[in-house]
């Protein structure tokens, strides 16, 4: 299988995790493949246009085919038969077909290989009579070049040595360029052969008077000539690129140009390639394309571009005769290279290049009348057409159907099945069709017989006929046949369930005014549609009808089409499914929120739950929030995703205190279906503050301690407030002492020190007292009353006993509604009052403190 | 409609041949009812780079149709063809697409495929009798999920 490396499928975009191939562009394989429009398209196929004969009186096939021309907007072909050993000139129409013998070119041409036959076309004259000759030359020199005139074919003779008598011309190879013809080869071949040039003629192309008055050809009235390259080297190609004669030798491809004799120059192109035989170049007119002894090459006249890299290996070898072949096809824009295939031996195979994307493709035509084998290509050649023929014979036998869309379907038998036939399908509304591109709804390529009239109108007659065309010219018409179509089938056709009672509704268009609409229908998990009702008369336009006599909770399917008596019914609509009863209505039954705080931002969390009946996917929670009762604002609109329905939102608050609003609600509503709002509209109660909700913000615990003294009776010694900061550190205090049975009451009121913030919160206000028993008593106590004052005015007030010997702490706490009475911070006192209880006699007791304090809480 | 042809002549024969027009004269056959396929294989696409690793899964070619057409798919990955259960024998997978005739439009048919590897490539087949009316290929695309790149290495001094 052919390997070709270079080909991109020009792919943009793609989706995520897709990308076209190849990337960079490549093909393995692209076997009869072609690029077509930018796109790949599968090669056209070949067909016989014409089968060649000798001459004799019963003729027989040809054996070969040397070469191909088109000529006088025909086609001609020169072709061998070994049996009479002659070489033909065959015409042929410009669609190749309708071939006729012109005659003898060469006789007595032993073997098909003794010649290698090239042609070149020229015309003149003028425009009341037009003249063409068509040139046959042998480029290998061994016979004589002959000119076909359009009625004879004729030998070449003309006085190119100037010695005043014609002699017999043996061109290798004929061209016309810039109004003159240009002969090559080796001159006066045999015994002094002279080295390889170029003749030109002048005028070169017909002139429409004879200049010379002689039996030469007018073309021949005057000659001269010019070397190219290197003296001796045979000339194998001539063709044109871009007003440039291009011509080749073995290895050396060289550029003429100029406008008469004083004018030709020549220009060395490349010193090293060339065209490897007479049909191993062909021209778009702007670059020349040939196949060299080093591959494909490409010339503008100027430079010479290696076009072959990827494929050389595809070819065995090329030599100087007819084997290598080269043709333009312009409408496509593609160069056919016939050559050997690396795994064979014939001219089998050709290399497609596009010209315009510079791409290369292979393939092989095929002609085995059962057997498929390869084409053998002896000769290759396109004819830019003017004046083609039409189609040979037209359609007939057409008849028409009505489809599975109640559309009209038309068949026919193709009278011309030639390539590049088509057919046109006519229609009206009217018998007696006259097809014209007024009443033209389609065409169809070669070979395809069938029609389907997609855009045919419902309940309506259609006449139609079909033609061929060819060329630009049309067959005519096929047998007219008419079709009446089908009703107009429901469309829009949906089912939905009911409840009370339930069922299905299906709702439909109906597209046939007043026409009957038969409903199907079936269990969707098995059986077959029966019928189960027909509703009479239904007008155009919305509709629908509701089915209650399937069981609840069953899955149904059904279909619709139009009816009438007299009218071909519609076809079936659309299967449609739906469950006879329709759920419940998905509900939220209850809600709730919870405030939470994270790095200073409070988030709200709305959660509901749901009551078993939502569909996932589909039924959705549309949460508002509505900030100080204002305008409810959509927040999000939560889908389904369990059955349940429960679900939650996390609404972000802000920081507290929040300086846009004071309260929040929330809002959900609950939608079926996505679209149908339910009954379900929760609203909370009323608004509420989520800062409120939170916890006590975070705070360090703070001692306000003694700053002054402000009383003192019975502590000993002042100043107290100093000794009472720190603990034992800094000293400590006491009280009356108490001997025996007896007690003593003393009390100091000391100032508090300021603290370093105001507390936020009323809570954990604690008075802290840290105290022991001294004296030698063993049973008796000190009763302690501390009271913290704001100035004068008693804030709170406890009380607590100490028996201990060693110092320990009493903590106080202060209720929430007693710090609230807090209003100055800077402003406050503790007094404490002590009685001292002495329980034994003859043993003492002492009031001893250490410390005193207020311990607050002050914001972090 | 184009207007010009293309003839070849037999080199062991006496007969002359004109070539279709490619996109219009398609839905046809050779000389003699020869049918001819015409084949189609990517070069090898590595996503994720040589020694690279791929999860496989899908091939879509995008066409533009009128009419009817049959088309073979096949994917190979790594040289490999895939394939796909048959009952439960594994057998190649070579996916028949049964294209029906229609208005002139674009169409992407798709291969799903279940393959880890390195490199993958794509083959179309499409024998000629079996397109009616005009069918161009405009572009293949893999998708695949890359599962390991190649590794790569940083130069390396003397």
């Amino acid at each position: 299988m052919p390997r070709l490396d270079i080909f991109p499928i020009q792919v943009l975009g793609g989706i995520e995790q897709s990308k076209p191939i190849p990337e960079a562009g490549d093909m393995e394989t692209l076997e009869n493949f072609l690029i077509f429009r930018g796109r790949l398209g599968v090669r056209a196929p070949v067909a016989v246009s014409s089968t060649l004969q000798d001459d004799q009186g019963t003729p027989a096939d040809v054996d070969a085919i040397y070469d191909l021309v088109a000529h006088d907007n025909k086609l001609y072909a020169l072709s061998y038969s070994s049996s009479q050993t002659d070489v033909y000139l065959h015409e042929m129409d410009a669609d190749g077909e309708n071939p006729s013998n012109l005659g003898v070119v060469w006789s007595s041409v032993s073997s098909e290989s003794d010649v290698v036959p090239v042609m070149a076309s020229i015309s003149g004259g003028d425009a009341t009579s037009p003249e063409s000759r068509l040139y046959i030359s042998d480029y290998d020199q061994n016979e004589v070049t002959k000119f076909y005139d359009g009625t004879t074919i004729n030998t070449l003779q003309a006085d190119l040595d100037n010695d005043s008598t014609d002699e017999d011309i043996t061109f290798s190879i004929v061209y016309p360029y810039k109004f003159h013809l240009w002969g090559t080869g080796f001159f006066e071949p045999g015994a002094n052969p002279r080295p390889e040039m170029l003749r030109f003629s002048t005028p070169g192309l017909i002139p429409a008077n004879d200049i010379a008055g002689g039996n030469n050809p007018k073309e021949w009235h005057h000659a001269d000539h010019r070397s190219v390259g290197v003296r001796g080297r045979k000339i194998t190609a001539i063709t044109e690129a871009s007003a440039n004669m291009v011509v080749c030798q073995n290895s050396a491809t060289h550029a003429v140009f100029g406008y008469n004799a004083d004018s030709w120059q020549t220009r060395i192109v490349s010193a090293h390639v060339g065209a490897v035989g007479p049909y191993a170049i062909t021209t778009d007119g702007i670059r020349a394309y040939m196949w060299t002894s080093d591959g494909p090459f490409m010339t503008d006249a100027r430079q010479m571009v290696d076009i072959g890299g990827p494929i050389k290996e595809e070819v065995l070898s090329v030599d100087g005769g007819q084997e290598t072949q080269a043709v333009f096809s312009p409408d496509d824009g593609i160069v056919y290279f016939v050559v050997k295939p690396s795994e064979g031996s014939a001219t089998d195979l050709y290399l497609a290049f596009d010209t315009v994307r510079q791409r290369w493709m292979s393939g092989s035509w095929l002609d085995g009348a059962g057997t498929a084998t390869k084409i053998n290509v002896g000769a290759a050649a396109f004819l830019k057409a003017q004046n083609l023929p039409g189609p040979s014979a037209a359609p007939s036998s057409l008849s028409v159907s009505l489809n599975s869309d109640g559309k009209p379907s038309l068949s026919w038998t193709s009278g011309d099945t030639a390539l590049g036939v088509t057919t046109t399908i006519h229609r009206d509304t009217s018998p007696s069709i006259t097809p014209g591109a007024g009443n033209e709804i389609g065409e169809v390529f070669s070979g395809v017989s069938t029609f389907d009239d997609s855009s045919a109108a419902a309940k309506t007659t259609y006449y139609y006929v079909v033609r061929h065309e060819r060329n630009g010219q049309n067959s005519a018409a096929s047998n007219e046949v008419s079709q009446k179509t089908a009703l107009a089938k429901p469309t829009g056709v949906s089912a939905v369930s009911i409840q009370s009672p339930d069922g299905v509704r299906i709702n439909y268009t109906q597209n046939s005014n007043n026409s009957d609409i038969k409903i199907q229908r079936k269990l969707s998990s098995s059986g077959s549609f029966a019928d189960l009702t027909t509703l009479s008369s239904i007008a155009s336009g919305a509709q629908s009808h509701d089915d209650t006599t399937g069981t609840s909770g069953e899955d149904y399917d059904y279909r619709l089409r139009a009816e009438e008596t007299g009218e071909t019914a519609s076809p079936w609509s659309d299967t449609v499914s739906a469950t006879a009863g329709q759920p419940a209505d998905p509900q939220i039954s209850s809600t709730g929120h919870t405030t939470t705080e994270n790095g200073g931002v409070v988030t709200v969390t709305v959660n509901w739950n749901g009551n078993g009946d939502f569909e996932v996917g589909v039924d959705t929670v549309k949460v508002y929030s509505i900030l100080d009762g204002g305008t409810p604002n959509l927040e999000t609109t939560w889908v389904a995703t369990n059955t349940t329905g429960s679900g939650s939102y996390d609404y972000e608050w802000g920081q507290c205190p929040n300086p846009s609003a004071s309260t929040l609600q929330f809002k959900l509503e609950v939608y079926k279906g996505g679209s149908t709002l339910n009954d379900t509209n929760y609203e909370e109660a009323s608004g509420f503050d989520p800062c409120s909700e939170l916890g006590p913000p975070p705070s360090n615990p703070e001692d306000l301690t003694p700053d002054g003294d402000i009383s003192n009776s019975g502590y000993s010694t002042a100043p107290l407030h100093s000794k009472l900061v720190s603990g034992s550190s800094d000293g400590e205090i006491q009280g009356t002492t108490v001997n025996g049975i007896s007690s003593a009451q003393d009390s100091f009121e000391v100032s508090l020190s300021d603290p370093s913030d105001t507390p936020v919160v009323d809570k954990d206000h604690t008075i802290k007292v840290t105290s022991k028993k001294g004296g030698t008593s063993t049973q008796g106590f000190i009763q302690f009353t501390a009271t913290v004052k704001q100035g004068s005015t008693t804030i709170a007030s406890k009380s607590f006993s100490n028996f201990s010997t060693s110092y320990n702490t009493a903590s106080l706490n202060l209720t929430e509604s007693e710090a609230s009475n807090i209003t100055d911070y800077t402003d406050l006192r503790i007094e404490i009052d002590s009685d001292t209880v002495g329980e034994e006699s003859g043993e003492s007791v002492i009031a001893f403190i250490t410390k005193l304090a207020l311990e607050i809480p002050v914001p972090i | 409609m184009p207007n010009t042809k293309v003839f070849i002549g037999d080199d062991a024969g006496p007969k002359v041949y004109k070539v279709g027009s490619i996109g219009v004269d398609t839905g046809s056959q050779d000389a003699a009812g020869d049918i001819y396929t015409a084949t189609l294989k990517t070069e090898r696409f590595s996503p994720a780079g040589e020694g690279g690793l791929n999860y496989f899964r899908r091939v879509s070619i995008r066409l533009l149709k009128s009419g009817s057409a049959t088309i073979v798919g096949k994917v190979f990955v790594d040289d490999t063809q895939t394939q796909i259960y048959s009952g439960s024998t594994l057998t190649d997978q070579s996916v028949q697409f049964d294209l029906s005739s229609s208005a002139l439009k674009e169409e992407v048919i798709e291969m799903d495929i279940k393959a880890v590897g390195t490199f993958i490539q794509a083959q179309l087949e499409i024998d000629s009798d079996d397109i009616g009316g005009l069918l161009l290929v405009e572009s293949i695309a893999v998708h695949y999920i890359p599962v390991r790149s190649a590794k790569t290495r940083s130069a390396e001094s003397q």
